[in-house]
């Protein structure tokens, strides 16, 4: 079943369409690369998706319900990590920071408890817990700001340019994240404009150009579009891994 | 201890379990006993807040070290108002002051205020001056920096890097609030 739909979306702004015609679906429990080069309309899609944005025109299905005009609904069940992780983090410790979204949705504290340390087990946060967030490391505040996102139990998960200013050893630590965020059954869509960290993890491929999308389908058989758009090299090193 | 002049510190200690609404409550009341005491208890309670420092773990010194400008301002207040008594007192208020931010989260006192109804918007509005604070100072600081690595003068043009600094500095903070608004949207953070 998909999880998200989206048809015929149009953003537009200042008498200029940004976003035209979009359509895609996605499964639950996949992971899909929305990738573009720079002002192909990324930024702007996800921030529509989450509704942050106000869609012009079209409609966006979640789990089968229309909520194209509930943006509130739209900001519960989409879980967004921004590109940059420090306009993000709000607690002086990790702990409070995993806690801030769930105060939002006026839970208990038994509650808050509860959910806070189920996701600190399951990121590995026990050691950060009560570090201030601003002494973490590249990958550990990525860690942490995706914890805030899943402490929330949203529906879709998106990743805005995750491997940003990543050193190698930090991507590493991101990709292993999205592996288990796979192995946890979570849909994502990991949003970049340079694939080829993560390809081979992601099950279908959007991408866009100029605000529209010129393919959507498997990641397996995107090498050459990927090509042809100029997002990798014409020498790719990650052919091999997606070659059945 | 590297630590942050008026930052909170996570701790075990006792006055960090006190309720965060009990402790704005005391801060206001030591504040006004500060000004009404006679001279002599002064002292009193300026040993009392190096003691209430002490058994909460905070590092005296380390406090000591990064209150240089505080303790500039009290010598000045010593030299015009020729009264020991008068900058001891504002030494006790920053004291007061250093122990409730280290030992009061922002936001466990912000979200403390909104379980009171009539506080609730106090409450938010309070803690969003205060994640917006650092945000100011950092967009500052970081025109400051490009303004100095591409060799430019302050002191030799004051009033047009004063200019340059207030305008970009203002645009760099305006673009990091934008994405901050979206960031807390996106957490359902309401006001």
């Amino acid at each position: 079943m998909d999880i998200l739909s989206v048809n015929n979306i149009c953003f537009k702004t200042d008498n200029k369409y940004i976003l035209e015609d979009i359509s895609f679906s996605i499964k639950k429990g996949s992971i899909t690369a929305l990738c573009g080069n720079n002002g192909a309309g990324k930024t702007t899609l996800i921030k529509v998706l989450k509704g942050l944005l106000k869609v012009s025109l079209g409609e966006i299905y979640i789990n089968g319900l229309n909520v194209t005009k509930k943006s509130g609904e739209r900001l519960k069940k989409i879980g967004l990590v921004f590109q940059d992780p420090d306009l993000q983090i709000v607690g002086e410790t990790v702990e409070k920071d995993i806690e801030f979204g769930l105060r939002n949705l006026n839970l208990t504290s038994v509650e808050i408890e509860r959910k806070v340390n189920k996701v600190i087990n399951e990121l590995k946060l026990i050691d950060l817990r009560n570090r201030d967030p601003l002494t973490l490391s590249g990958g550990e505040k990525r860690k942490l700001i995706l914890a805030d996102i899943l402490v929330m139990d949203p529906d879709i998960i998106i990743l805005d340019e995750i491997f940003a200013n990543l050193d190698y050893p930090n991507v590493k630590v991101v990709l292993k994240l999205i592996q288990e965020l796979k192995d946890l059954n979570q849909t994502v869509i990991i949003v970049s404009h340079n694939v080829e960290k993560f390809l081979f993890l992601t099950d279908n491929l959007i991408l866009l150009k100029n605000g529209k999308v010129v393919y959507n389908g498997k990641s397996s058989l995107s090498i050459e579009v990927l090509k042809e758009n100029e997002i990798c090299s014409q020498n790719s090193f990650f052919e091999n891994m997606l070659m059945p | 201890m590297n630590t942050k002049l008026f930052h909170y510190r996570h701790s075990d200690g006792l006055l960090n379990k006190v309720n965060p609404v009990v402790k704005l409550l005391m801060l206001i009341i030591l504040s006004l006993i500060n000004s009404l005491l006679d001279d002599l208890f002064v002292i009193v309670f300026f040993i009392i807040c190096v003691s209430a420092m002490a058994l909460n773990r905070i590092n005296f010194l380390s406090v000591l070290k990064q209150s240089v400008f505080f303790i500039i301002i009290g010598v000045v207040f010593f030299i015009t108002s020729h009264s020991f008594f008068k900058m001891l007192r504002y030494y006790n208020m920053v004291l007061i002051c250093i122990i409730f931010t280290y030992t009061t989260s922002v936001f466990d006192l912000s979200y403390s205020l909104t379980k009171y109804s009539l506080l609730r918007k106090t409450g938010k509005i309070l803690s969003l001056t205060l994640i917006m604070i650092p945000l100011a100072l950092d967009s500052f600081s970081q025109v400051i920096l490009a303004y100095r690595s591409r060799n430019f003068s302050i002191i030799k043009h004051p009033f047009s890097s004063l200019t340059f600094i207030v305008i970009n500095g203002t645009k760099k903070y305006i673009e990091k609030v934008s994405s901050f608004s979206d960031s807390l949207q996106s957490r359902l953070f309401q006001v």
